[in-house]
C-alpha cells in the first residue's frame, strides 16, 4: 500500500510539518503533571496541549466529542488534506481506528457517574462516548465516508493489525483507499498505571539505545493517521506493508520506549549493518506509537534524509540515506511485529 | 416575594452553569444566556440530545423528574421556564 497522506498530533503540536520541525530539532522537553493531587508526586509526560484540540472548521459537528475523538479526527482529517487527493463517491473511504486503550477517560468517567448518581441518572452523552468505536464514527461524519469502517484495540500490536485489515479491504475491492490511524491519551488514571507498572525516568529522558532490562519511559499521547492507497497507484510519501519476519533493512526503527521494561531483545537488531533509529524523545512512550514512528520512516524516506538527532549513529553523514526502513515493535511476552517501508 | 426571587436568581444562575459545563457549550460562558433566551433550535442551539442530557442534570441537581415530553417541551423552553419549575418542584432535599 501507498502512504498518500499523513496527519499527526502529538505533545509537539499538529500536522505533519509541526512534526517534520520536531524531528529537525531533536528530542523534546517534556510537560509536568500530577495526576494526583493527593499523592502530589509529579511526573514527566509528553501531553497535547487543550488548545490544540480546538478548530471549529473540522470539529464543527463535534462539540460533544471527548479528548480521544477530538485527537483523531484532527489527525484523520490532516491526513486526507495532506493527501490533495478529492476521493470520489463510488472510490468509497475505509477508516479504521486501531487503539491499545480506547477512551479511557471517558469510559471511567463513565463507572464513576454510576458510582456517584446511580445507573439511572447515567449522563447519555458520557455513555456513548465511552465505546471504542465513537472516534470512528466522529471521523466518519467529519469527512462523510461511505466506505467500511472499523475500530481496532489491541495492547500489543493495534496500528499492526489496521494494517492487516486495510491490505484486506484494499485487496478485496471493498475500498480504493484506506484512512488508518492509531489514538490513545493520557489521563490521570493511565499516568497512575504508567508510574506503577513502567519505569519514569524522572528528568523527562528518554533512553532507547541502552537495550536496559530495566527500561525507563516518559508518557505519551496523541494521534496520527495515514491515507493508503493501492500498491499500483503513485506515492506521496513511500510504501507500507506489514511484515512477519525482518528482512535486510538500511534503517531499524526500534520502538525501544520503555513501555516494556525489558529492552534487550533490541540489542540483537544492533549488528552494525544498519543504523539505529527512534524518534520517541519527542512524542513519548505509547503502546500504539507504531504509528508515529512510520510517520517519521515516511517523512525520511520522502525527504531522502536522516533525522540524525534519533540515530544511534549520529554521524549519519557516513551513512547513506534509507530507501528501505523496518519498524520493529517487541511487547512484553517477546512477541514481534514488524512495518516495511520502501521508497 | 423578593425571598422567591432570591431563589429564582440562584436556580437561574446554577442552571446556566450546568448548561455550560455539561453540553460543552464551546466558547459560550454561564453569564452569555439570557434568562429569557429560546434554548433549542434559533436560541441556543440546543438539539435533542442536550434535552436528554438536561432531563439528567434536573435528577441529579434537583431531584426531579421530566417523563411528559409534552410539559417538557414549556419546561425547557428557556433558562427562566426550567428555572420556574425547578423552584415549583424541587425537592427540599436537594437545595
Amino acid at each position: 500500500m501507498n502512504i498518500q497522506g499523513i496527519g499527526i498530533l502529538s505533545g509537539t503540536g499538529r500536522g505533519i510539518k509541526s512534526f517534520e520541525q520536531a524531528l529537525e530539532r531533536g528530542p523534546a522537553t517534556p510537560k509536568v503533571s500530577m495526576y494526583s493531587p493527593a499523592t502530589n508526586k509529579e511526573i514527566p509526560v509528553f501531553s497535547i496541549d487543550n488548545a490544540l484540540l480546538k478548530d471549529p472548521l473540522v470539529l464543527k459537528s463535534s462539540r460533544r466529542a471527548d479528548r480521544f475523538c477530538r485527537m483523531a479526527v484532527l489527525a484523520a482529517w490532516d491526513a486526507l488534506a495532506d493527501s490533495g487527493i478529492k476521493i470520489r463517491e463510488e472510490e468509497k473511504l475505509g477508516v479504521i481506528v486501531a487503539t491499545a486503550f480506547g477512551p479511557h477517560k471517558t469510559t471511567f468517567n463513565f463507572l464513576d457517574n454510576i458510582l456517584d448518581y446511580g445507573d439511572a441518572a447515567v449522563s447519555p452523552t458520557i455513555f456513548s462516548h465511552s465505546v471504542h468505536n465513537a472516534a470512528a464514527s466522529y471521523i466518519t461524519s467529519a469527512l462523510n465516508t461511505q466506505g467500511p469502517v472499523s475500530t481496532l484495540t489491541d495492547f500489543c500490536f493495534p496500528f499492526h493489525e489496521a494494517l492487516r485489515l486495510a491490505e484486506a479491504w484494499i485487496n478485496q475491492g471493498r475500498c480504493q483507499y484506506v484512512l488508518i490511524g492509531t489514538v490513545d491519551e493520557l489521563s490521570p488514571a493511565m499516568e497512575y498505571i504508567c508510574d506503577q507498572k513502567c519505569d519514569i525516568n524522572e528528568e523527562g529522558k528518554m533512553k532507547p539505545f541502552e537495550f536496559s532490562d530495566k527500561a525507563q519511559t516518559v508518557p505519551g499521547e496523541g494521534s496520527v493517521f495515514f491515507l493508503l492507497s493501492k500498491n499500483e497507484e503513485n506515492t506521496k510519501y513511500c510504501r507500507i506493508k506489514r511484515k512477519n519476519e525482518a528482512a535486510v533493512a538500511d534503517m531499524f526503527i526500534l520502538e525501544s520506549d520503555g513501555m516494556i521494561t525489558d529492552e534487550t531483545v533490541y540489542k540483537q537488531l544492533d549488528t552494525g549493518d544498519a543504523n539505529l533509529f527512534n524518534a520517541s524523545p519527542i512524542f513519548g512512550g505509547m503502546m500504539s506509537s507504531t504509528g508515529f514512528h512510520c510517520a517519521s520512516a515516511a517523512l525520511m524516506l520522502k525527504n531522502d534524509r536522516i533525522y540524525s538527532k534519533f540515530a544511534q549513529d549520529q554521524n549519519s553523514h557516513a551513512r547513506n540515506s534509507p530507501d528501505n526502513i523496518v519498524s520493529v515493535k517487541y511487547c512484553c511476552n517477546r512477541n514481534k511485529a514488524i512495518v516495511r517501508l520502501t521508497k | 416575594m423578593g425571598e422567591e426571587n432570591k431563589k429564582l436568581k440562584i436556580i437561574r444562575k446554577k442552571l446556566k452553569v450546568l448548561l455550560v459545563d455539561h453540553l460543552s457549550l464551546e466558547d459560550i460562558k454561564p453569564e452569555d444566556i439570557k434568562d429569557d433566551e429560546i434554548l433549542f433550535g434559533e436560541g441556543l442551539g440546543l438539539d435533542s440530545l442536550d434535552a436528554v442530557e438536561i432531563v439528567v442534570l434536573l435528577q441529579r441537581n434537583f431531584g426531579l423528574e421530566v417523563k411528559d415530553l409534552n410539559k417538557g417541551r414549556e419546561i425547557f423552553y428557556s433558562i427562566d421556564t426550567l428555572a420556574k419549575y425547578v423552584a415549583e418542584n424541587m425537592d427540599e432535599k436537594a437545595e
